[in-house]
């Protein structure tokens, strides 16, 4: 149950990681192959903040922070909490 | 208490010249320099830290002559930690410095990065400092968690990938 658990939470954390890391490079080759001149204009704006992969990025990493305090949390209230005893 | 304040006068010192410099085109490669000191005592400071903890956990559970190497290992935990602590700071410090004097250019990644750093540094700090047994069990595990690290050296990556552009 425990490796499971731990199975699983890697996966979350390797595909936030991988949406994380994935959008700016999809969005890059849609820039590349549509307007090349804006794209020089555009150079020095970077991944300016409100844009909507901007906040992709940023949601990403406080969900991924909210759910390593979480995951924490719910490891030390299991490892705490009474087993029943079955009759 | 006052060493420790003139401790950290001493510390910011370092860092007053920067601001200084700011405005000319090559103290502009001083500030990026800066983040490349931060990314190498990240490394210098966690690498080091992380490979002799693992190699202990690894010799403590082989048993035999392994066991005695890791008992023997246990005098140098210590320094090592230290070093980790200094370092980490240092780094911290350095990043902090790099992204206050570049903070019109400020993007998600960056401020990502910031947050990530932050949240790291605090459990480190309460890891250390704390006397509370249940707040020094929870740093514990959420400064070990491996999910964080990945998240870091991802943030790392891309941050440099753009600022590079």
């Amino acid at each position: 149950m425990k490796g499971k658990n731990s199975t699983s939470l890697v996966l979350f954390f390797l595909l936030t990681i991988s949406l994380v890391t994935a959008s700016p490079i999809a969005f890059a080759d849609e820039d590349e192959d549509d307007e090349k001149d804006e794209r020089e204009d555009d150079d020095d704006e970077g991944l300016a903040l409100g844009g909507g992969i901007s906040d992709a990025i940023l949601y990403g990493t406080i969900s991924v922070i909210v759910g390593s305090v979480a995951y924490t949390g719910y490891k030390i209230y299991k490892t705490k909490k009474p087993k029943l005893t079955s009759r | 208490m006052n060493a420790k304040i003139i401790q950290i006068i001493f510390l910011l010192l370092f860092l007053a010249p920067i601001p200084a410099f700011a405005d000319d085109d090559d103290s502009e490669d001083a500030v990026q320099n800066l983040g490349w000191v931060a990314i190498g005592a990240g490394v210098i400071a966690n690498l080091p830290f992380i490979v002799f903890n693992k190699w202990r956990k690894y010799a403590v559970r082989a048993g035999g002559q392994s066991l005695l190497m890791a008992r023997q290992a246990v005098q140098f935990y210590k320094p090592v930690l230290n070093f980790h602590i200094i370092l980490n700071s240092v780094g911290y410090f350095a990043g902090m410095t790099h992204g206050l004097l570049l903070v019109n250019d400020l993007d998600s990644i960056s401020l990502s990065l910031a947050i990530t750093m932050t949240v790291l540094m605090i459990s480190g700090i309460l890891l250390k400092y704390t006397s509370s047994r249940h707040t020094k069990i929870f740093t514990r595990l959420l400064h070990g968690q491996f999910g964080l690290l990945l998240l870091l050296i991802a943030l790392i990556t891309l941050h440099v990938l753009i600022g590079d552009d």
